[in-house]
């Protein structure tokens, strides 16, 4: 049947998208594996978002559920001193129900074994909480608390710690108490509150009759309150602001509570999403990757199928199929191992949320990370299949024939799409354009100066290698060289996750090195305070019978600021951009006559002694406070020491490391004036083993049940046990992009097979031996890992000196275990991924392979 | 074949030229040729005398520097690949040295893949057909990689001619199989072609192959020798 032209062909669009669809199930049929695989490095990435988004969909919905229970009240008041009769009246007129609550530190001691803990006891009074229930064990045990004078609830990790369980005497200060059930959770409060002090419940009857609050004492006291139904509180609090200003009282209420935490969450949302982001960029460039390795080796049969006549669009859409089909399959897998990843963040981060998750899948969620991780992929995808358009008929009678190559942008535009979508997302991550621009251009500047120092590494390389070195060594560097190599993508790809876990494993043993040196050394480690002025002798001479030298103490004095700079307190809280805390906060201060070695004077002059009868006195200021404030030399302020006024004047500036375990305050006072106050003294010392520690905390909490000590060596502890978990976030998706890469290099070695089993092949028929052959591919392996490790380990040491030293400002402590341990890392994981498949063909018979070749 | 047959092909004066470098070589000079329906020309030359060009160009595989091509009474020249391929999809077929088989489709995809491309709906039965007059009845759902050289050709050569064509472009269809079976296939292309009244050019380098056409054409240099 010839028929003129134009006449033969029958073909409707509908034929034509059926049989490019056959054409790719034929073609996917024989090789399962090819464009399949080629969808797996995007699977963590898109696992990322979807996790991290449905996360914070719960996370709103537990906010949402448990709105009211946020803080278990409409409006909560609170204070840091004791309340004076003015405040008691404007209590009074807070309408609806109220509860009092006072909090404060204390020792936790077990009399029978003598351990002892800091811990905040709290006292309650009235219906509080008004909202939502303390949960304890068993249920009614904080309810039966008023009738209970004698029982005590302790956080679950102290009945863990001390091995306690309800009936079991402890005391708390002088007082002897009865466990009376365990506290598991408390509206509004995260778990980790009480990380530091755990948090115990006492009746406030026998917080009152027992003395535990002594004079002087840092207390806080907290009002509660449940509204009528008819008043707002938000309302109530704005026609009332002045008054809550002047009384120096803070307020807190639903909506202000649910905002804040809403923005919180919101931020580490972001801040998941954009690291998890970043693993999903490297997951699309190595489907990019994969794709162009795929649609290279179908050059052929594109040329072939150009030249039986086929559409240009049919013979392409066959291969746009295949792409479809594994994009869409690495986005569904990744939505799958997503969600099994949503299980696990509540897990992890559980005891920092305020509420309690509830684990549910979050459809639009998963439909939104699935389907963004898939259009994002496909921009990669596509440039390679653009780039086919380049492939002429004209190669099936000529091979390697190229037709005039269009521009490289003519096919790459998706990439200039793909960057405008990182772009954008940012933007919607972080609400601004400033910081989304530095996220797309940092993501841009990381990936480029991998790539440039990869190529430079393998310029040197391929220069370094003389000729006269051994074969299998010259054979290996010049595989990293055959044409249409990955080498520089790998390198990229498995650098950047290196360099990002090398960044925050380095920043957190930095912080960690801090704290440590802080407590190493000749550093105290062990803080004693609430010392009441007759009990400091004794103290000192309990700790030289043990051992001990009391290195540092000072008396701490409370005290009110009324005015600063010749304007009152409340003038000043009307300023919008004021730290509103920093003028309402009880001040402790201390008064001396000599500054300590470490107190460095860095503008004006200390002065040390005054009379009593001075009237205008020279103190030392904080120089970070003073900054914050806008005050320096020579200004003065008006303080309020246990209601006597007494006016000071800013005669000197210091540097304080607050970071430094040693008692550090804002203002320190001359001698001379403030003897006579009311006062408690703070003092430190040093145990150089944990058992010194304990006996020397046993000794004094059974001679001194009223002071409390902070063991220094239990804050590292919780520090780097706090550290763990969120790093333990970070560095989950950080491992995301390390797993990615070696996905990708998987991914790489499974596409360029067939060359590769054709080299090993041609080599074996050339003579060379099964070991030789190994040796190459080791060698290539070896130069490769080694230089991802490299890369990566070299750019994360830099990345984490310039965050470490410039944003968090902490000297570099970090140890070279880090970078070598993921320096080997990459390298033994290179080798194994590159010399398992490398060698998987090695034993077929060579000819027939090579006889196949190209088919 | 007959004097009186229609030209189905018609190459006049073409030329190309490719850029090596800053240098132009020209690899076809003014070479013309006329093929009419059911004719038979052989194409043959020493290595670079310009045959797999010419053949290219008269396939609209290529297009020439200088010069006309009109292929079933259509001209080539000025025409964009889109256009080229659709003609060749209904005029051209194709068998290669080296087969060129769709490695991942059986020997009756790979056969049916011209008329599949027509949206023909008798394209299996057509392409089971011309196998079975190739002698692979037995071997329709053998993959490439499980057929012997010879056997790739025929299907290839069932392939060729499974959309009827008016012309069979042949490079070296014999180059890359032994005497007997380079035999068999020269045999089968020329009855085949022959019965289904199809024009046949081909490039090779056997003097023996070349004798069997009805008309030779010697290249050298990119030019034609009388």
């Amino acid at each position: 049947m010839s028929l003129p032209a134009g006449q033969k062909d029958r073909t409707t669009f509908r034929q034509r998208l059926f049989w490019s669809l056959l054409m790719a199930f034929r073609d996917t049929r024989a090789h399962p594996w090819g464009f399949l695989l080629a969808g797996l490095p995007v699977v963590l990435g898109i696992a990322a978002l979807v996790a991290v988004e449905s996360f914070r969909d719960n996370m709103e919905e537990a906010i949402e559920r448990e709105s009211r229970q946020l803080l278990g009240a409409d409006l909560v008041l609170s204070a840091r001193r004791t309340p004076d009769a003015e405040v008691a009246a404007f209590l009074e007129k807070v309408p609806g129900e109220g509860a009092r609550e006072v909090q404060f530190s204390s020792m936790l001691n077990i009399p029978e074994s003598g351990e002892s803990r800091l811990v905040q006891v709290r006292a309650i009074e009235g219906g509080f909480p008004f909202y939502g229930q303390m949960e304890t064990v068993p249920a009614e045990a904080f309810a039966e608390l008023p009738d209970n004078p004698e029982g005590v609830l302790l956080e679950e990790s102290l009945l863990v710690q001390f091995a306690l369980k309800t009936g079991d005497s402890l005391r708390i200060g002088d007082q002897e108490l009865v466990v009376a059930g365990n506290l598991r959770r408390t509206p509004g409060e995260a778990g980790a509150l009480g990380m530091i002090a755990p948090r115990v419940y006492l009746s406030m009857e026998k917080v009152e009759a027992s003395g535990l609050l002594t004079t002087g004492s840092v207390a806080r006291h907290r009002w509660t309150f449940r509204f009528p139904a008819d008043v707002d509180p938000d309302a109530w609090v704005d026609a009332h602001r002045e008054q809550i200003d002047r009384l120096q009282l803070r307020s807190e209420t639903v909506a202000e509570r649910r905002e804040a935490l809403e923005e919180t969450f919101q931020l580490l949302g972001n801040f998941l999403h954009l690291v998890g982001f970043a693993a999903l960029l490297l997951g699309a460039v190595g489907v990019g990757s994969a794709v162009r390795v795929q649609t290279e080796a179908k050059r052929d049969q594109m040329a072939l199928l150009r030249c039986l006549g086929t559409r240009y669009t049919d013979a392409r859409r066959t291969i746009l199929w295949q792409i479809l089909v594994s994009g869409a399959g690495g986005a569904l897998l990744g939505g799958g191992t997503g969600v099994a990843l949503q299980y696990l963040l509540p897990l992890v981060l559980g005891d920092f949320l305020p509420v309690a998750i509830e684990v549910s899948l979050a459809p639009w969620a998963i439909l939104g990370g699935v389907s963004f991780g898939f259009l994002f992929t496909l921009l990669f995808a596509l440039p390679p299949l653009l780039g086919l358009r380049e492939v002429s008929p004209l190669e099936t009678l000529r091979s390697g024939f190229s037709a005039d190559q269009q521009s490289r942008w003519a096919h790459r535009w998706p990439l200039g799409l793909a960057v405008l979508l990182v772009f954008f997302f940012a933007w919607w991550q972080t609400g601004e354009i400033l910081p989304a621009l530095a996220y797309t251009g940092g993501l841009l500047l990381a990936v480029t100066i991998l790539a440039l120092v990869g190529k430079l590494f393998l310029l040197t390389l391929r220069k370094a290698v003389p000729y006269g070195a051994p074969w299998a060594w010259r054979q290996a560097t010049a595989n990293l060289f055959r044409p249409r190599n990955q080498t520089t993508l790998v390198l990229t790809a498995i650098g950047l996750g290196t360099a990002l876990l090398v960044l925050l494993f380095l920043v957190r043993e930095n912080a960690l090195g801090q704290i440590q040196e802080e407590t190493g050394g000749e550093q105290a480690n062990i803080a004693f305070f609430d010392i009441q002025p007759n009990q400091l002798e004794r103290l000192r001479e309990l700790a030289e019978r043990e051992g001990f030298e009391l290195m540092e103490t000072a008396p701490i004095v409370t005290m009110r600021i009324r005015s600063l700079a010749g304007r009152p307190v409340e003038e000043w809280l009307q300023r919008e951009d004021f730290p509103r805390w920093s003028l309402q906060r009880e001040f402790r201060s201390t008064f001396r006559a000599e500054l300590a070695d470490k107190d460095q004077v860095v503008a004006g002059e200390w002065i040390g002694e005054v009379s009593p009868d001075e009237e205008v006195i020279p103190v030392s200021l904080e120089k970070g406070l003073a900054d914050d404030w806008g005050v320096g030399l020579g200004d003065r302020a008006v303080f309020d020491v246990q209601g006597v006024p007494f006016e000071v004047e800013i005669t000197s500036l210091r540097e304080v490391d607050w970071r430094e375990m040693r008692p550090n305050f804002f203002f320190i006072f001359p001698s001379g004036v403030l003897e006579e106050a009311p006062r408690f003294y703070l003092t430190v010392t040093r145990a150089e083993t944990t058992e010194d520690s304990a006996r020397l905390q046993r000794a004094v909490t059974r001679e001194f049940p009223t002071i409390s000590i902070l063991d220094l060596s239990l804050v590292l502890d919780t520090i780097r046990e706090i550290l763990n978990r969120v790093t333990f976030v970070i560095q989950f998706m950080a491992f995301f992009t390390v797993a990615t890469g070696m996905v990708l290099l998987f991914s790489v070695i499974g596409t360029e097979r067939h060359q590769r089993m054709r080299e090993t092949h041609l080599l074996r028929v050339l003579g060379a031996s099964r070991t030789t052959i190994r040796k190459v591919l080791l060698g290539e392996y070896i130069l490769l890992g080694a230089l991802s490790g490299a890369t990566g380990v070299g750019i994360g040491i830099v990345a984490a000196y310039a965050v470490s030293r410039w944003v968090l400002d902490l000297p570099w402590t970090a140890s070279p275990i880090v970078p070598v341990s993921a320096f080997f890392l990459v390298l033994l994981l290179t080798l194994i991924a590159g010399v398992t498949t490398g060698t998987k063909n090695m034993n077929k018979p060579s000819l027939p392979i090579l006889r196949n070749d190209g088919k | 074949m007959t004097t009186d047959s229609p030209i189905i092909l018609e190459a006049r004066e073409v030329s190309r030229r490719y850029q090596q470098g800053r240098r132009s070589l020209t690899v076809l000079n003014k070479v013309s040729l006329s093929l009419r329906r059911g004719e038979s020309l052989a194409i043959v030359g020493p290595s670079g005398s310009g045959k797999t060009t010419l053949l290219g160009l008269c396939a609209g595989l290529d297009l020439p520097d200088e010069g006309e091509i009109s292929f079933a009474g259509q001209a080539l020249t000025g025409r964009s690949e889109e256009e080229r391929a659709t003609i060749r999809r209904e005029q051209a077929g194709f068998i290669f040295q080296s087969f060129h088989l769709l490695p991942t489709l059986t020997a009756l995809e790979n056969a049916a893949v011209p008329a599949e491309l027509l949206g023909w709906s008798d394209a299996r039965e057509r392409a089971k057909n011309l196998l079975r007059q190739v002698g692979l009845e037995e071997r329709l759902q053998h993959y490439p990689s499980q057929l012997s050289g010879g056997e790739q050709q025929r299907v290839a050569v069932a392939r060729a001619l499974v959309n009827s064509p008016s012309v069979l472009f042949a490079d070296e269809p014999t180059g890359n199989l032994d005497t007997q079976t380079g035999e068999t296939i020269a045999d089968l292309l020329f009855s085949l072609n022959e019965s289904a009244g199809t024009a046949l050019i081909l490039i090779t380098h056997d003097e023996r192959l070349a004798g069997r056409a009805d008309r030779v054409l010697y290249l050298r240099n990119g030019e034609v020798q009388e």
